[in-house]
């Protein structure tokens, strides 16, 4: 047996992710083209770097840019070439791209491999080994890194919710479900450091982002969609290494129909692939959510709340049936509803109106105000049994309103537990949840989505404490 | 797809020091009592073992006979067990010592995107019915094999009978066997916690 490992390569992914110059080739005269559009994203987002447009059939500037009919007509330094001409002229472009040292080139372009052109896609592969040159693509949508106003996104701006910025990070194998989820980003009240869509990993794959990202001081945790890894070892090995750095939610495709080749033993049929990558997410701390919302929902506690080991929830409720749908969530689960201590429940008995049952969950009545909800919170909060705060604020109800938004910040800013609040209503409600996020606080629409994301909270908690 | 006969099979465990209960094949009732005196009062198991896949679920067909002692009920069982082979020409007749504790699987096999696997669970229902298992990537490492045991929900079932260090080393030990050698596909199933150790009982390699 080897006993000493190969130390994994990864592509510096920094001066294209962050880059300060940006080409963009293929950048047309027709608005409606993807080349195009990109420029035209650039421009609009005030990007602050140095952009060359590249057009073969260069006649003049485009939006007050000069454009250069080749790469290698640059003669500057590039961090960037963003790729959007059709698939047969890339892998030369590549070439050029390597020979002008670039820092990195994102292909837009798609019709590789993906669509049975594999011997274009052999001399793109070739061509940017032949360079080093790392090479996101092809057949994707590229990048967004907020801080440089980097944006590669062909789409048109006024169609999707732009992230504000922010600490997660976002991958995504698929370019659709990629805009999808940034489009929802910006609702679930987080922002977003960088997003990248790698699409067919010819060169650049999973492991590099991840590695990247792992070691990147702006995201303090990884969202990811997977359909399937380029490199099942090199893979492995870059999750043993960072799986507990930082949060990694995955969501994986594809997990239901694989597994069916024929097994002529026990194992073969119980260890289908979607088994094996199930056990090495679960081996490694990765967080794995089962739908789209869930991998957004995670990323918010994630994103807002500590780190936490302990699975008592401490539920406060202005609606009874809320605070009974929560305790069921929890408990299915696996957390518990907290106890509060007898000088907890003490101080609320002194404090509360005699309406007031003084239990868990404890329910402070559809008529609670703001000095009622101030003082539950500080005792539930307070209470050495609770690790966790759910705090159930039904805005229909007539004392629910801005002042109890403002004494749950100041409650939450108090308190080093998880704060997470459930509100469920329409307009009125997302008015006010948005004031809650701003805040920091985790909001939440259904108590079964907030009790899955303590689940998630707490388990890579437990295995990151386990791994010290 | 090739399988390996089980003494053959079982050569291969002895090199990576996976054991298995004392076993031979039998050619006659007489060899039978005899092997079965020389296992000092135990009692033993006939099997008859048949490449025949109708034959592969012994126990639905009346192909094995458990919990011989007696000389004559060693003679009746296997002319019981003779009659009922014929129909999986070529077969032979296994004896077997016969062990009793709790029963787990160990099996590996070649997974299209990380290559060997090894897989531990709690035998029977924990694995069929609650899929109750863990898998591992070749070359597993201790702290590997720590996790995934670490991580079965049956884990207190196998760490009240044997020490959880030998079960770490008998998952490495078959990851090893598991890289070094030809093999697609493996079934230790089950695999039998007995007296402090862990023995195999069946076999199943293929090539």
């Amino acid at each position: 047996m080897k006993d000493k490992k190969e130390k994994i390569k990864y592509y510096d992914l920094g001066p294209l992710i962050m880059p300060k110059s940006v080409a963009i080739v293929g950048a047309s005269y027709d608005a409606d083209k993807v080349g195009h559009i990109i420029l035209r994203n650039y421009l609009n987002a005030g990007f602050s770097g140095k952009l060359f447009p590249v057009n073969i059939n260069a006649v003049g500037d485009l939006l007050g840019l000069k454009v250069y009919k080749t790469v290698s007509d640059i003669k500057q330094k590039i961090d960037l070439v963003v790729v959007a001409t059709p698939a047969s002229t890339v892998p030369e472009i590549i070439s050029q791209c390597g020979k002008a040292g670039a820092g990195g080139v994102v292909v837009i372009s798609s019709g590789f491999a993906e669509v049975g052109n594999v011997d274009l896609q052999k001399q793109l592969i070739e061509n940017a080994k032949k360079y080093k040159l790392p090479v996101i693509g092809p057949n994707c949508l590229g990048l967004v890194d907020i801080k440089s106003k980097t944006d590669t996104m062909y789409l048109p701006s006024f169609k999707l919710d732009k992230p504000i910025i922010g600490n997660v990070s976002f991958i995504s194998q698929s370019g659709a479900i990629g805009s999808i989820v940034l489009d929802l980003i910006d609702h679930e009240g987080f922002g977003l450091a960088k997003f990248i869509s790698y699409g067919n990993a010819d060169v650049v794959d999973e492991s590099d982002i991840l590695a990247y990202l792992a070691e990147d001081k702006e995201t303090k945790l990884i969202i990811f969609y997977l359909e399937g890894v380029k490199d099942g070892k090199r893979f492995l090995e870059t999750i043993k290494k960072y799986g507990l750095k930082k949060p990694i939610i995955i969501i994986k495709a594809g997990t239901t129909a694989q597994g069916a080749t024929a097994a002529h033993s026990h194992t073969a049929a119980l260890a289908g692939n979607s088994e094996v990558y199930d056990a090495i997410f679960k081996q490694h701390g990765l967080v794995q959510a089962e739908d789209l919302y869930d991998l957004l929902y995670f990323a918010k506690i994630f994103e807002m709340s500590p780190l936490c080991i302990g699975n008592k929830v401490g539920i406060i409720t202005n609606g009874g049936g809320a605070g009974v749908l929560m305790t069921d969530a929890i408990c299915k689960n696996g957390l518990e509803l907290a106890q509060l201590s007898d000088k907890s429940k003490d101080n609320l008995r002194k404090v509360m109106p005699g309406i007031v049952n003084i239990t868990s969950p404890l329910d402070i009545g559809g008529d609670a105000d703001r000095i009622r909800f101030k003082n539950a919170i500080d005792a539930v909060a307070g209470d050495g049994n609770v690790d966790i705060i759910v705090a159930i604020v039904l805005f229909q109800t007539p004392g629910a309103d801005s002042s109890v938004v403002a004494e749950i910040v100041n409650a939450k800013n108090k308190t080093n537990k998880p704060f997470i609040v459930i509100s469920i209503g329409g307009n009125y409600t997302l008015a006010h949840r948005s004031m809650l996020e701003s805040a920091n606080i985790p909001v939440y629409e259904s108590p079964m989505a907030a009790a899955r994301a303590l689940k998630a909270l707490i388990d890579f908690s437990n295995a990151k404490i386990q791994k010290k | 797809m090739v399988l390996v006969d089980y003494d053959d099979g079982k050569k291969i465990l002895d090199k990576y020091r996976i054991q298995s209960v004392p076993s031979k094949y039998v050619q006659s009732a007489d060899e039978a009592v005899a092997f079965s005196s020389s296992l000092k009062g135990k009692e033993m198991a006939m099997k008859v073992i048949s490449k025949n896949p109708d034959a592969l679920h012994k126990a639905k067909k009346g192909l094995v006979a458990l919990n011989l002692k007696e000389k004559e009920d060693i003679v009746k069982a296997w002319k019981d067990l003779e009659s009922k082979a014929k129909q999986f020409m070529p077969y032979k007749i296994q004896a077997q010592e016969m062990v009793r504790g709790i029963e787990i699987i160990i099996g590996g096999k070649i997974d299209p995107q990380f290559g060997k696997i090894v897989i531990i669970g709690l035998g029977g229902i924990y694995v069929e019915v609650l899929k109750d298992f863990q898998i591992g990537i070749c070359p597993v490492e201790a702290k590997n094999a720590d996790i995934m045991i670490g991580m079965l929900k049956s884990k207190q079932i196998l760490l009240n009978s044997i020490k959880k260090e030998t079960l770490v080393r008998l998952i490495m030990d078959v990851s090893r066997m598991m890289l070094e050698n030809d093999i697609s596909e493996l079934d230790l199933n089950p695999m039998i916690i007995h007296d402090g150790k862990i023995d195999a009982v069946d076999i199943r390699i293929i090539k």
